[in-house]
C-alpha cells in the first residue's frame, strides 16, 4: 500500500511540475487504441492546510495545531462518441482520519443520449445541496470548510459518493428558465478509517464501532435556474439507512458493557433546500437541511435522528486576486431540543444541543492555479464536536483558525 | 419619502435599467458568436447559448455543437458577462468543478481569438466567441460562419 502511495504522489508531482495547465495524452495516432480512446485529459490538484483551534478540537485531539489537513487527486477522462469515461484517484487527511489512503474517488461511464435525459453509472459524487459534489476540492471556492450546519464533516464520507447508476439532464422551461436534475440509485462507500466511525461512536449506547455500512439508497437533486439572472433554487433528497457494528456501553435496556451490539438507522431522510444568487462579483447562498431517522436495536426503536441546520453566506471578489467571504451557520442536533435540555437530562451539557458558527474567509490567488486561504471560525455550542477528538469533554465557546494552500492543473 | 423623492428614486432606477440595457447592447456588439462554416444553423437563441456554454445542452435546433473557449481577454469578459452571467473567474471555477466532480471534460480553450478562429475553422460543429473586430477581418470571416443571437 505504501508503494502505491508513493507512486500516486510521484505521478501527481510529476504532472504538476510538467505543466501548469491540464495535460492531454493523444492516442489518436496509435494503431491499437487510436480508434477508441483519442485524447485523454489529465487534471490534478494538491492542497496542504494547517489548523489550530482553542476551546474544542475540530478534527483531532491536540492543542498545538495540526498540519493533518490535505487533499490530493488526479483524474483521467476520455470520450468515444456520446460515451465519456472518467475516473479520479484521491488521497487526503482530516485530523486523525483518512491517513492519506488512496481511494477511487469517482469513476463514471456517462452516456449522453439527449440533453433532457442521459445516463451515468459507476461511482458518482453524491448530489446534495449546492456544493457537496465539490466539497473535497476547496481550491475553487473562497472558504476552506463548507458551512458545517449543512456540510457536516462528521458525515463527510457517507455523503461523498454513491456507487450505482442514474439519470440526469436539463429540462427547458421556456420563459420560466430551466431545470437541472439528477436521480441516482446505489450504495455509498464508507471509508472504515473515516469520520463516520467516530460519528457512530458518539451514539451513547455504542462504542468501539468497527463497521458503518450504508444500504442501497436514493440520491436526487433538482435545481431551478430561474428567469432572474444569477438566481437558482433547488432541493436535494437522500435516503441513507445504515447499520453500525460495535460494542455495547451497557446503558439500561442494552446488552452488558462490551457485548457485541448492532444498531440500524432506518427510515432515514436527509433533505435540503438551496438557493444561490450571483450578482456580478457577489455570490449569496443560503441552505436549509434536515436529517431524520430512527435508531433501532433489532426491532426496538432506541433513539431517533432529528437534526436541522441552515446557513447564509456571502462571498465577494474584492480584487482580481483577492476574495473574501462570511458565513453564519446554525445546527441543532435535535430540532425538538434547541435549548439542549435533553442533553442535560442525559448527563451532557446544554450547549451540546447546538452549533452556531460565524466564519470569515479570505482567498488570495498567487497564480491562476495556485492560491492561499485563511479562515477564522467563532463557534458557540458543541453539537458537532466528536468525543473521539475531545475525550476530556467540550466547552461552549471555541475558535478555529485554518490556513491552506492549493495548486491544481 | 416625499413625492419628489419617490419620483427621483423611480427615475434613477429607470435610468439604471435603461443604461444597463444600453450597456448590454453596446457590449454585445463587441463580441461575435462564430461556428464552423459547415454547421447547419445560422442563429442561436441567447438562452440556448448560455446552456450550451455551461455544458447543459449539446444541440442547437437538433444540430450537435462542440464549444471552444477563450482563456482570457476583453472579448472573453464581455461574452461571459453578456451571455452567461458570470465573471471570468466564476466561469473558470464552474468548469473546473464539473471536471473535478466527474461531470464533464474541460472544453478546448485558447489564449487568443485568432487561435480560436483557426480551430473553429478546422473542426466540424464547433461554436465559439471572439472579438467582433477579429470576426469581421476579411481573412477570418471567409473561414468561419458568424451566428446571429436571438433574444
Amino acid at each position: 500500500m505504501k508503494t502505491l502511495k508513493y507512486v500516486f504522489v510521484a505521478l501527481l508531482i510529476s504532472s504538476l511540475s510538467l505543466s501548469a495547465c491540464a495535460l492531454e495524452v493523444d492516442f489518436s495516432d496509435n494503431d491499437v487504441l487510436g480508434d477508441y480512446i483519442g485524447v485523454v485529459d489529465i487534471h490534478g490538484f494538491i492542497s496542504q492546510g494547517f489548523i489550530k483551534d482553542s476551546g474544542n478540537n475540530y478534527i483531532e485531539n491536540g492543542t498545538d495545531g495540526s498540519f493533518n489537513l490535505r487533499e490530493m487527486g488526479i483524474n483521467f477522462s476520455t470520450s468515444y462518441g456520446n460515451l465519456r469515461l472518467a475516473a479520479q484517484l484521491f488521497a487526503g487527511t482530516l485530523g486523525s482520519r483518512y491517513d492519506d489512503h488512496i481511494v477511487l474517488h469517482w469513476a463514471v461511464a456517462d452516456y449522453h443520449w439527449k440533453d433532457e435525459i442521459s445516463f451515468r453509472g459507476g461511482k458518482m459524487k453524491m448530489p446534495f445541496g449546492l456544493y457537496n459534489e465539490t466539497r473535497d476540492i476547496d481550491a475553487f471556492r473562497t472558504s476552506i470548510f463548507l458551512p458545517n450546519a449543512v456540510y457536516n464533516e462528521n458525515y463527510r464520507d457517507p455523503f461523498s459518493s454513491i456507487t450505482g447508476g442514474g439519470i440526469y439532464g436539463t429540462l427547458d422551461a421556456s420563459d420560466c428558465g430551466s431545470f437541472d436534475y439528477q436521480f441516482y440509485v446505489g450504495v455509498p462507500d464508507v471509508d472504515d478509517n473515516g469520520t463516520a466511525i467516530d460519528t457512530a461512536n458518539n451514539f451513547p449506547m455504542i462504542q468501539n464501532v468497527k463497521d458503518f455500512d450504508l444500504q442501497q439508497m436514493i440520491a436526487t437533486k433538482l435545481t431551478w435556474n430561474t428567469p432572474i439572472e444569477g438566481l437558482k433554487v433547488g432541493g436535494s433528497y437522500l435516503t441513507p439507512d445504515y447499520d453500525i457494528n460495535g460494542y455495547s456501553t451497557g446503558m439500561p435496556g442494552f446488552p452488558a458493557a462490551g457485548s457485541p451490539l448492532r444498531l440500524n438507522v432506518d427510515d432515514s431522510h436527509v433533505w435540503a433546500f438551496s438557493s444561490e444568487y450571483t450578482i456580478g462579483d457577489l455570490v449569496l447562498a443560503a441552505e436549509y437541511m434536515r436529517m431524520t431517522g430512527g435508531i433501532y436495536n433489532g426491532s426496538t426503536k432506541v433513539g431517533s435522528l432529528n437534526q436541522m441546520g441552515y446557513y447564509g453566506s456571502a462571498t465577494y471578489q474584492i480584487t482580481d486576486k483577492l476574495s473574501g467571504g462570511i458565513a453564519y451557520s446554525v445546527f441543532y442536533d435535535d430540532k425538538a431540543d434547541k435549548d439542549g435540555d435533553k442533553k442535560v437530562a442525559a448527563g451532557g451539557k446544554k450547549y451540546q444541543g447546538w452549533n452556531k458558527d460565524f466564519t470569515v474567509s479570505l482567498k488570495y490567488d498567487i497564480r491562476e492555479n495556485w492560491n492561499v486561504k485563511a479562515e477564522l471560525h467563532f463557534i458557540d455550542g458543541a453539537a458537532q464536536y466528536l468525543t473521539a477528538n475531545n475525550p476530556d469533554g467540550v466547552e461552549r465557546y471555541s475558535t478555529m483558525f485554518a490556513l491552506k494552500t492549493s495548486y491544481y492543473f | 419619502m416625499s413625492r419628489f423623492g419617490r419620483l427621483l428614486l423611480f427615475s434613477v432606477v429607470l435610468l439604471a435599467f435603461t443604461m444597463g440595457d444600453m450597456a448590454f447592447a453596446d457590449d454585445a456588439s463587441k463580441v461575435s458568436i462564430i461556428a464552423n462554416k459547415d454547421i447547419g444553423i445560422s442563429s442561436v437563441k441567447a438562452k440556448d447559448l448560455k446552456d450550451i456554454f455551461l455544458g447543459k445542452k449539446t444541440k442547437i435546433d437538433g444540430v450537435k455543437v462542440v464549444i471552444v473557449l477563450l482563456k482570457r481577454g476583453e472579448a472573453n469578459d464581455i461574452f461571459l458577462k453578456t451571455y452567461i452571467g458570470k465573471t471570468a473567474k466564476q466561469f473558470s471555477s464552474y468548469w473546473k468543478k464539473r471536471v473535478f466532480s466527474g461531470k464533464s471534460r474541460m472544453p478546448k480553450s485558447f489564449k487568443t481569438g485568432k487561435e480560436v478562429a483557426e480551430y473553429v475553422a478546422s473542426k466540424k460543429n464547433t461554436i465559439a466567441y471572439i472579438a467582433s473586430s477579429l470576426a469581421q477581418d476579411a481573412q477570418v470571416k471567409e473561414t468561419i460562419k458568424i451566428l446571429t443571437v436571438e433574444k
